[in-house]
């Protein structure tokens, strides 16, 4: 059974405007799905949907095979957990540790187990050592570590990173990346962006474009769709530009020209 | 003309207990503004970028030092006439979009030359709006019914309408879509070599340096730690490794290829193209 469950999933926030048409999709279990759009595609409405933060009732979502409603939300937001863009929104607490500790207070998990989330969550994501710091002070990619930490400690399957990395500079971007990584032998993943260059840690892709999808693939045959990426406002990344003019042309040596561009593709 | 820095340092808040927490520490700078560079700032998160552009339109003002603004003096020391260097500095924020407030489009680009006291305002607004792409059937909009890559253009053109000769940018194209960004860029490059604006632009975003800049300054902890080419910078191999500067995807490749195939290539090439070119002359051409 497939752990999420999309089917025919409609969304509008004004009568004239479509954020999501009629989309239909499966994640099975452990899988790690990156989502990519233009700025409007509708991948944040899909996210904000997908863990409950905004219903409809045109299409169902089904969570674990549980259907998403009303009735159902507070079981279903305890196997779906979501990081947000903007880390300084998402802190509440004093310190890192308080930080941390918010989430798991509202859901009256007992003391001893509430320490040893706390620690076990916080060193996953490298932040172990700034537990009585407070947030404030941390730099971007330290507090979005930190975000994911709180997220974590819930411990749902499911994760959603919805452009998690787009305000962060770029050595807070690898810290992340490095700790969203980390996850992926144990969670679902979801993970938005536009960032085609972040979907390489992943299994696959899905392209919206004005609300609905228009490639749902494997990640080495999505990332050489090069005219549905740059019609979907993506950008293709420099590798597979340059294995496409490697072969175009015919170039000495390009078979091992073409294996070293993937693997540098998918370094980062 | 030119904008210049001499022993500048500026610190927020004096804490009581620590003394001046100085962000910024004697630094001497000087913008040409006759070389029409199109100068990009970067560093790390905290290293100074946004307190320093602040200082060139008077928005701050050094705690100790000087700052020059076409031959206006703005220091602790002197009270200075701020409007003039306003209108010809002109400073966009990290999310522009926030900036509008009126309610046509086209009144919120009316608003600075207005302010400024300048001549034919409506019509510097209207070609403020055309050269960054806003088309007439949208001037009687409200600004807040524009998508946000938009909303952002208007508010870049009711800078442009003032016209400025610098225009300085704090990380415009943050939460852009790669094609948002390349128009925005598109955009700036057109006033950097068209209009002869020189453009200077807070970024994090290595391929935003390799694509368009022609200076870079690098801030450490307040200290302007480089000052130079986008070439000089990235050969410079202390400089990117002391500053932990992640290099441009296309010098990245070319350093994986030439390490891997063990070829003779120069690697500080800019775009996908010029990296094509050189791989095919390092590989002696094609089959």
């Amino acid at each position: 059974m497939a752990i999420i469950e999309v089917n025919n999933l409609t969304y509008r926030y004004t009568k004239k405007k479509y954020a999501l048409k009629d989309v239909s999709f499966k994640i099975e279990r452990g899988e790690f799905v990156s989502i990519v759009g233009h700025n409007g595609s509708g991948k944040s409405t899909l996210g904000k949907l997908l863990c409950g933060l905004l219903q409809t009732k045109h299409g169902e979502i089904l969570i674990d095979g549980i259907k998403l409603s009303d009735d159902t939300i507070d079981e279903v937001r305890q196997k779906i957990g979501i990081v947000f863009q903007n880390p300084d929104n998402q802190f509440v607490g004093v310190t890192v540790k308080n930080d941390i500790a918010f989430g798991l207070e509202n859901r009256n998990i007992d003391v001893d187990e509430m320490e040893k989330r706390i620690k076990k969550y916080a060193t996953i994501v490298g932040m172990d050592e700034f537990l009585d710091k407070n947030p404030e002070n941390l730099s971007g990619g330290q507090k979005q570590r930190v975000a994911i930490a709180s997220v974590l400690a819930m411990e749902t399957d499911i994760l959603i990173f919805d452009e998690a990395t787009s305000m962060i500079d770029p050595l807070g971007v690898k810290e992340v990346t490095n700790a969203i990584k980390s996850l992926k032998e144990e969670k679902t993943i979801i993970y938005i962006t536009h960032n085609l260059d972040e979907t390489l840690m992943g299994d696959r892709m899905i392209v919206l474009k004005n609300g609905e999808i228009v490639l749902d693939e494997k990640i080495d045959n999505a990332i050489k769709q090069k005219d549905i990426l740059t019609n979907s406002n993506l950008e293709p990344l420099e590798q597979m530009e340059l294995i496409e003019l490697v072969n175009k042309n015919n170039l000495n040596r390009k078979e091992e020209v073409e294996k070293v561009l993937w693997q540098s593709a998918y370094q980062k | 003309m030119a904008i210049s820095l001499s022993k500048v340092s500026f610190a927020y808040e004096k804490s009581r207990k620590t003394g001046p927490l100085y962000v910024l520490k004697d630094i001497d700078l000087t913008i040409d503004t006759e070389k029409n560079d199109f100068i990009t700032i970067i560093g790390h998160t905290g290293s100074g970028k946004s307190t320093l552009v602040q200082l060139f339109n008077g928005l701050l003002t050094p705690s100790s030092g000087e700052v020059n603004v076409f031959n206006k003096i703005i220091s602790s020391k002197k009270k200075t006439k701020l409007k003039e260097i306003r209108k010809r500095v002109g400073l966009v924020f990290q999310f522009p979009e926030y900036q509008l407030f009126e309610e046509t489009v086209l009144k919120d680009v009316m608003f600075g030359p207005k302010n400024y006291g300048l001549d034919d305002i409506e019509n510097r607004a209207k070609r403020a709006l055309q050269s960054v792409g806003i088309s007439e059937e949208l001037f009687n909009e409200s600004p807040f019914s524009l998508s946000g890559g938009q909303m952002r253009r208007v508010a870049i053109a009711g800078i442009l309408a003032s016209s400025p000769d610098v225009l300085i940018f704090d990380e415009p194209t943050v939460g852009l879509d790669p094609k948002g960004k390349k128009e925005l860029l598109d955009l700036l490059e057109k006033l950097n070599k068209v209009d002869n604006k020189t453009i200077i632009f807070i970024t994090h975003d290595m391929e935003v340096v390799a694509k368009a800049a022609t200076r870079v300054l690098v801030l450490d902890n307040g200290n302007i730690s480089f000052d130079g080419t986008k070439d000089e910078l990235f050969r410079n191999e202390k400089i990117v490794s002391d500053n932990s500067l992640i290099l441009p995807s296309t010098i990245r490749i070319l350093k994986d290829i030439k390490e891997k195939l063990n070829l003779d290539i120069d690697i500080y090439k800019y775009n996908v193209n010029d990296a094509y070119l050189e791989l095919e002359r390092a590989l002696g051409g094609q089959k």
